[in-house]
């Protein structure tokens, strides 16, 4: 059985690092062996904060892969952590039986799983206002991250979660799977110059969030409900905010905006080959005369409007013409090699083959950030409902100071990056 | 009208000039409107925005803070809009009045739900101006008052601000609040907190050293260095984590600041650490170091663990010394072979192409790993001369192959495409399909002349490759010259694969009439199955003279040709086939064409289109009457229920009593309903009953009462009242 053999190579390495003399701390770490170099442990050992909903079934998606074991879960509310672990131990119930999987652990604090020495990866899916704290947290204690999208809440979340992921050297891949599944054909048509040289994009999406009053209700048994507001200013529980309906809150998430942009602007700027370009220089909201919809502007002149798509969620026009062409069905993209993801098994076997050879995943922190803080930047531009303009390179609002307060937010105490 | 927080003279002056306002200006919901932007405001002096900013702000005042969220949600709401309004650009007066006029009332007897919202506003827009009200309350008894204060001086930009939280750091009652507050001056980031965050950073409590430390690496002034490496050996592993990723932080930040010679201290004390702290010490010399820490990296990128030696590359990547290139190259060559990788990668990602010859001499490496590595550094660092190389490694197989087909697709230089093109007459045939494969994914279309003569290779692979790359690169001009190539091959697999490059290079001519041109051209003298692949041909470009030679085929003597014909009508890219489609369904010999042409009809009808709804409806109704079988009406069905339009529902009802087709009818009836009830209320209601009588679907019959329900309150709305 594999499992069993890997746990057993395992043990051997260990006793062979530990026989050398080296520190149990970097254990796992060191485990892991690249391809074609010998590996006592091709396992990849990893703790899920986060598990209800999106959590819940990722969850699922990364056991499914032989490389990893599950050894802890963390969840604020107690009936979705102890699920999570009876799925974790059900998954491994043979290798329990055997004794060569000791169960796992279930937590209440995130702190305390990113702490044990013993796990490579960190899995996060917690609300939104939750991503930074607990990734970056993850990553100081030497983990890699996988991070569902949203990956922040704020531009400067964004920017301090890439800055810990090159300061410390750690693989963090965002969580959208459709950038690159869902958008396929737009990828193929724009890398192939379908359209020539591109003028403007359009963006279908969700909006902004937006204040989310409700009165007070009694917290759940097992539920740690300040733990769960974290750096969010406080307010009492409702069950409209938990479980799930906590993205339309402004404190908590940047709403449809944030949570469907992560997908469809991620796919609009692979396609135009913006993703690894600077952020947008200026961003104003719609006024329903010259601006119908709210429009980015570029440094190189490309603009892109949020709204407007026509046959899918994405359309561009350049020199040559429109994608999709308005006036005829979809045609088959060209052959055409596109960098994507690394390794088998769609995001996730990315994320884990790039914890395996330390390379840049597709949806790298700093892709992520990038396109998430596009979403910011239109969320600021609908709120305070007025244009501005935007220094890529600091990453900040210029010429209105009030707009840029919200580049960061100040988090509840005790919580900061 | 009650107001806080200030002086009884002033309380008596501007109530005279509120007073004194209120005779002139509009009422409080106008002026709402007016500071929420809905209307043009009126030019004011900045007492009377004092003035005007009160009286609205009064208004809103007795329900700010009810505790029935419903009540108090409309005029929180109000004034975060006015706030936003206020802080525009250009409007300072606006937004200092509006500031004061919130801050004026954050006294005791405002309930701490209120306080807790116009503390929030201040936090977006207040200055100076609010900083008294706002530190007034870091002491308040209500902690959610007092935190919210916090974060309002936190995100304050005025001087006051930090002053206020630097008086309040003297007079904090709890080691949590005093953290509180401390970071709140560590996230200003002003150099003027230094003095107060050292002294803190000694403090006994872990929790309070902590925030002062990582408030200190924020600052990054060298003089914290010492404290702040003090703090990691004190108190319990969590406090001593925060000061050592402070310590790497404050290093990164001198770094910043041009302090390398500081910034390397500590990243070289930082190397004896283990695990990720390592990495962050390797990458950091990485940052701020020189050839000299060359050694240092070399060591570390032997070390058995893979997240050093993805460090070290980094680290290799970011030196930025002119010397280091060459002395990781020379190293290149004399490393043990599990090193070589990651010193090729660095050196790769480097990008200085002075070390080609590294490169070509690590790909004939004994071990396949450092070949790999080696092949992927030429497609960065290699120019034209790799060429040859990449072409003869990309025809082997395994990983070697897929990295030379990567390389020789990105490899730059002027003279690569140059190289490829020369290389097209190779004697190999792998070797001359890798030459093909680049051009195609290098987009060459100087290809093109030699792709046409390739297209005709003795060995098929080359044909079927150099079709592909026709399809990919060749230019408008080039479709006489592949329709021929179609014409003439007499392969079922090329002529497929020239049809897919034919629609393809025409997809570069913006003129749809033009695109098709040089097919129907060779369509005029060509006979059996290119004749039939070619007619397919044009019915994927459309156009109005494809249209016209595919019309006549339908005619043609041949039945192949007919049947090609026919399906090619079918699958017609735009509604412009529908009138001939309709005719084949209504006429057709044949009951497959009836099928196809009828299905093709509704495909084509239902794309998007700007016809008006009435005419899609009438177009989708005459399919339905058309349509002999059940699975084409339902198909017609499918179609009618997106069409929002009266004759829609009229083509419908009827098949409500045709049992084959009830479910499709009922489901088309309430989609079509619910769209037009608000225009058609009679007509839906008689639909709707009559769904109501004969699903059984619980969803339909939820719809349907839904709708009906609608089309009564209108019908009842259009009575004329009595």
């Amino acid at each position: 059985m594999v499992m069993e053999k890997q746990h057993v190579t395992r043990r051997l390495f260990l006793k062979g690092m530990i026989a050398a003399g080296a520190a149990p701390y970097i254990i796992s770490a060191s485990a892991l062996g690249a391809e074609g170099r010998p590996a006592p442990s091709n396992r990849i050992v990893m703790g899920f904060v986060g598990v209800g909903g999106q959590g819940s079934g990722d969850m699922g998606g990364f056991m499914g892969h032989p490389e990893v074991q599950a050894v802890a879960v963390c969840d604020v509310d107690y009936r979705q952590r102890t699920g999570a672990k009876q799925r974790a131990e059900q998954r491994y119930a043979q290798e329990k039986a055997s004794g060569t999987f000791k169960g796992c652990d279930d937590y209440g604090d995130f702190r305390e799983l990113c702490g044990r020495p013993d796990i490579d990866a960190v899995f996060c899916a917690t609300p939104d206002h939750w991503h930074a704290l607990v990734t970056c947290e993850a990553m100081k204690n030497g983990k890699d991250v996988y991070c569902e999208k949203p990956e922040s809440l704020t531009i400067r979340e964004g920017r301090i979660m890439t800055e810990t992921a090159r300061r410390y050297g750690r693989v963090f891949s965002g969580g959208s799977q459709r950038v690159w599944e869902d958008y396929n054909w737009y990828h193929r048509m724009m890398w192939s110059g379908t359209a020539g040289e591109l003028q403007e994009i359009w963006v279908d999406i969700g909006g902004p969030s937006g204040e989310m009053l409700r009165p007070a209700q009694p917290v759940p048994e097992g539920m740690d409900w300040d733990m769960w507001i974290g750096q969010a200013p406080w307010r009492p529980y409702n069950k409209d905010y938990h479980p799930f309906n906590w993205r339309g809150c402004r404190d908590f998430s940047g709403g449809g905006m944030t949570d469907w942009g992560a997908h469809h602007v991620g796919g609009a700027l692979f396609a135009s080959q913006l993703y690894n370009k600077e952020l947008p220089v200026e961003v104003i909201p719609p006024d329903g005369k010259e601006y119908k919809q709210l429009t980015y502007k570029y440094a190189n002149g490309v603009q892109m409007h949020l709204g407007g798509a026509w046959d899918g969620p994405l359309g561009f026009k350049g020199t040559l013409g429109e994608v999709p062409d308005r006036k005829g069905p979809r045609k088959a993209p060209p052959p055409i090699n596109i960098p994507n993801y690394k390794g088998r098994g769609g995001i996730f076997g990315d994320f884990l083959h790039c914890v395996k050879t330390r390379e840049r995943p597709f949806r790298d922190i700093e892709i992520a950030h990038r396109t998430v803080a596009t979403c910011h930047l239109a969320n600021i531009a609908f709120w305070l409902g007025r244009a501005f303009k935007f220094d890529p390179v600091k990453e900040q609002i210029v010429g209105d100071e009030a707009a840029n307060r919200w580049i960061d937010r100040p988090k509840r105490a005790p919580w900061s990056l | 009208m009650r107001i806080h927080g200030i002086g009884l003279p002033a309380v008596a002056i501007l109530l005279a000039s509120v007073t004194f306002v209120m005779a002139e200006e509009p009422n409080v919901g106008e002026l709402t409107r007016e500071l929420k932007g809905e209307k043009p405001a009126a030019e004011r002096t900045p007492a009377q925005l004092d003035a005007v900013y009160a009286n609205v702000l009064d208004a809103l005042m007795p329900d700010m803070g009810n505790e029935d969220t419903g009540k108090r949600g409309g005029p929180q709401g109000t004034l975060e809009a006015i706030a936003f309004r206020a802080s525009r650009p250009g409007a300072e007066a606006e937004r200092a009045a509006c500031s004061k006029a919130i801050a004026a009332r954050l006294g005791p007897d405002v309930a701490p739900l209120a306080r807790v919202w116009l503390l929030r506003q201040l936090e977006r827009i207040g200055r100076a101006e609010a900083v008294p009200q706002i530190a007034g309350l870091l002491s308040d008894k209500d902690a959610l008052v007092r935190e919210s204060a916090r974060r309002a001086l936190r995100k304050n930009p005025a001087k006051e601000a930090n002053d206020a939280l630097q008086k309040a750091l003297g007079s904090t009652d709890t080691a949590a609040w005093r953290v509180a507050v401390i970071k709140a001056l560590a996230e200003r980031r002003d150099p003027s907190n230094l003095s107060l965050l050292l002294k803190e950073a000694a403090s006994d409590s872990d929790d309070v050293r902590s925030a002062a430390v990582a408030g200190l690496a924020k600052i990054g002034d060298k003089s914290a260095v010492g404290p702040v490496a003090a703090a990691m050996s004190k108190g319990s592993p969590a406090a001593r984590r925060v000061a050592t990723d402070s310590y790497l932080l404050l290093a990164d930040a001198l770094a910043d600041k041009g302090d390398t010679a500081a910034a390397l201290g500590i990243y070289r004390k930082m190397l004896s650490s283990p695990g990720q702290l390592k990495c962050a010490a390797i990458i950091g010399i990485g940052r701020s170091g020189s050839a000299s820490d060359l050694p240092t990296l070399f060591d570390a990128v032997a070390d058995p663990d893979p997240k050093l030696r993805g460090a070290c590359v980094e680290a290799m990547v970011l030196l930025k010394a002119t010397d280091v290139t060459a002395a990781i190259a020379a190293k290149a060559k004399t490393a043990e072979p599990g090193m070589k990788p990651a010193l090729l990668q660095a050196l790769a990602r480097r990008g200085d192409k002075s070390t080609r010859a590294t490169f070509v001499a690590a790909a004939e490496d004994a071990d396949e790993a450092v070949r790999v590595e080696a092949i992927r550094g030429l497609g960065m660092v290699g120019d034209a001369a790799a060429v040859p190389l990449l072409l003869k490694i990309a025809a082997t197989t395994g990983k070697p192959q897929e990295a030379a087909r990567e390389s020789l697709e990105r490899v730059k230089g002027a003279d690569v495409d140059k190289a490829l093109l020369g290389a097209m007459d190779g004697k190999e045939p792998n070797s001359r399909v890798e030459v093909i494969r680049a051009l195609s994914a290098r987009r060459v279309a100087a290809a093109t002349p030699g792709l046409l003569k390739s297209a005709e290779d003795a060995d098929a692979g080359v044909r079927s490759e150099s079709l592909k790359a026709l399809g990919v690169v060749a230019p408008p001009g080039a479709l006489p010259a592949v329709a021929a190539l179609l014409v003439k091959t007499e392969d079922g697999g090329a002529r497929s694969e020239a049809a897919n490059a034919l629609v393809s290079i025409a997809g570069r001519e913006a003129d749809v009439e033009k695109r098709s041109e040089p097919i129907l051209k060779a369509l005029e003298s060509a006979g059996g199955p290119a004749r039939l692949a070619l007619l397919g041909v044009v019915g994927r470009l459309g156009g109005r003279k494809s249209l016209e030679a595919v019309r006549a085929a339908v005619k043609d003597n041949d039945e192949k040709v007919r049947d090609a014909a026919i399906r090619t009508l079918a699958d017609w890219p735009d509604a412009a086939a529908a009138p001939d489609l309709l005719d084949i369904a209504k006429g057709a010999a044949s009951e497959t064409h009836q099928v196809l042409a009828i299905r093709g009809y509704v495909r084509v009808v239902r794309l998007q289109s700007g016809r008006p709804a009435a005419e899609t409806a009438r177009m989708l109704a005459a399919a339905l009457a058309a349509a002999k079988r059940p699975d084409e009406k339902k198909q017609a069905l499918g179609g009618l229920a997106e069409a929002r339009h009266i004759g829609a529902l009229e083509a419908v009802v009827p098949c409500l009593d045709d049992a084959a087709l009830k479910e499709e009818a009922t489901h088309a009836a309430v989609r079509i309903g619910r769209e037009i009830v608000n225009d058609n209320p009679e007509a839906v209601k008689a639909a709707m009953q009559k769904v109501l009588e004969i699903s059984k679907n619980a969803d339909i019959q939820r719809q349907a009462k839904e709708t009906l329900d609608r089309a009564e309150q209108k019908l009842k709305e259009a009575k004329p009242k009595k």
